[in-house]
């Protein structure tokens, strides 16, 4: 590879990592996993230079190599998976003390079994918003209408309502 | 459920998740995030997706590579675009995007990743290592990124106050900092990026 590609080709990547770091930094994506990503992609380029699939420095190429890079490393994840972690996914919550954090964590499990019981056809949509994601990006995730969305969110909330108090959990939060 | 309630619950959802066993396969993730594949089958993804730790994250690489990747081809949604129908409308079009990429490339355009700033969002600066900025109405969390000369991040925070701690160890250099409020109803403003030093 000339040296005017490298030069190039190292460009888009480093322009397309940071649209992926910006772009996964709202739902708490960490910038060091898109850098693993992306140093997997640097290498899957360096060793197809000269082919004729990169014989320009196409950013969708790149973006199609990073792709495949991020499922090779799911896959590779995925080999070394424990079944059981209690890591929380976004933001972290505040603080607790070990008794309060355990009681959390049971009625956080509670609420996710109660989040179980709902139909399938509702219980994603619950979820979604439960990861506090905006009805518009749930909408827009699964082609929806807004319409449609909110319909089903808010009979899907209904359900969870009706299963949390048979649980004995609640009114205060439901 | 009020949204005080919606929250708290929300807290409490995320701290009973867990790794899931029988994981979709990463095919499946993909299809989700591209809207490939039926209906069923994308949204038993999704279940899973939001109720599995490892997953979630999986996910949500996966999205940031498509919505860059879609961001970078210009598609404001992210549906694949419909093929054209004649040959000659979609040269046609091709001519005017060409034109239209022209006129793009000779005047300023917004930042394409952080997009446009708002007046909405202003920047007080840097008072005794922290960063400051005013508060925005209806707001449910900033975001603030400290970049470097070339536009790499070097520093993001997420908080719900209207300060930062300014973080101890910063390259030397010129930096620049922006924030980004996320509000209630899912929309987003952020303030010009400015320097620090």
């Amino acid at each position: 590879m000339a040296d005017s590609l490298s030069r190039a080709l190292d460009d888009v990547v480093s322009r397309a990592a940071a649209a992926v770091r910006q772009a996964g930094w709202r739902y708490g994506l960490s910038p060091e996993e898109v850098d693993e990503v992306f140093q997997d992609v640097r290498i899957r380029l360096w060793n197809a230079r000269g082919s004729e699939q990169i014989s320009d420095t196409s950013t969708s190429y790149v973006y199609k190599t990073a792709t495949s890079a991020a499922l090779d490393l799911i896959r590779r994840r995925r080999g070394g998976l424990p079944t059981e972690s209690l890591d929380v996914v976004d933001a972290p919550a505040p603080a607790l003390d070990p008794e309060q954090s355990l009681a959390a964590g049971e009625l956080g499990r509670a609420v996710n079994a109660a989040v179980d019981t709902i139909p399938a056809s509702r219980r994603p949509v619950v979820r979604m918003y439960l990861m506090g994601y905006p009805r518009e990006e749930i909408a827009a995730l699964m082609g929806w209408t807004e319409a449609k969305t909110r319909n089903l969110l808010y009979r899907g909330l209904a359900d969870l309502r009706q299963a949390l108090t048979a649980r004995g959990i609640g009114p205060r939060l439901t | 459920m009020s949204e005080a309630n919606d929250s708290e619950l929300r807290d409490i959802y995320k701290r009973g998740l867990t790794n899931r066993a029988d994981h979709p396969a990463p095919e499946a993730l993909i299809a989700l995030v591209t809207q490939t594949g039926g209906e069923d089958s994308r949204l038993a993804t999704l279940d899973h997706v939001m109720s599995c730790v490892s997953c979630k994250q999986d996910f949500e690489l996966l999205r940031a590579i498509h919505a860059a990747d879609q961001a970078n081809a210009g598609a404001s949604t992210l549906k694949s675009p419909r093929r054209l129908p004649v040959p000659w409308l979609a040269a046609a079009v091709v001519v005017l995007a060409a034109g239209a990429l022209t006129l793009t490339l000779l005047k300023p355009s917004p930042n394409p990743v952080r997009g446009a700033p708002s007046a909405d969002v202003t920047l007080v600066g840097d008072a005794n290592g922290t960063l400051v900025w005013h508060a925005v109405p209806d707001v449910v969390r900033y975001e603030v990124e400290i970049v470097d000369a070339s536009g790499q991040t070097i520093f993001h925070s997420r908080v719900t106050d209207t300060t930062t701690a300014l973080p101890a160890n910063l390259p030397a250099g010129t930096l620049s900092w922006w924030v980004r409020a996320t509000l209630r109803d899912g929309s987003e403003r952020r303030s010009a990026i400015v320097p620090i030093r």
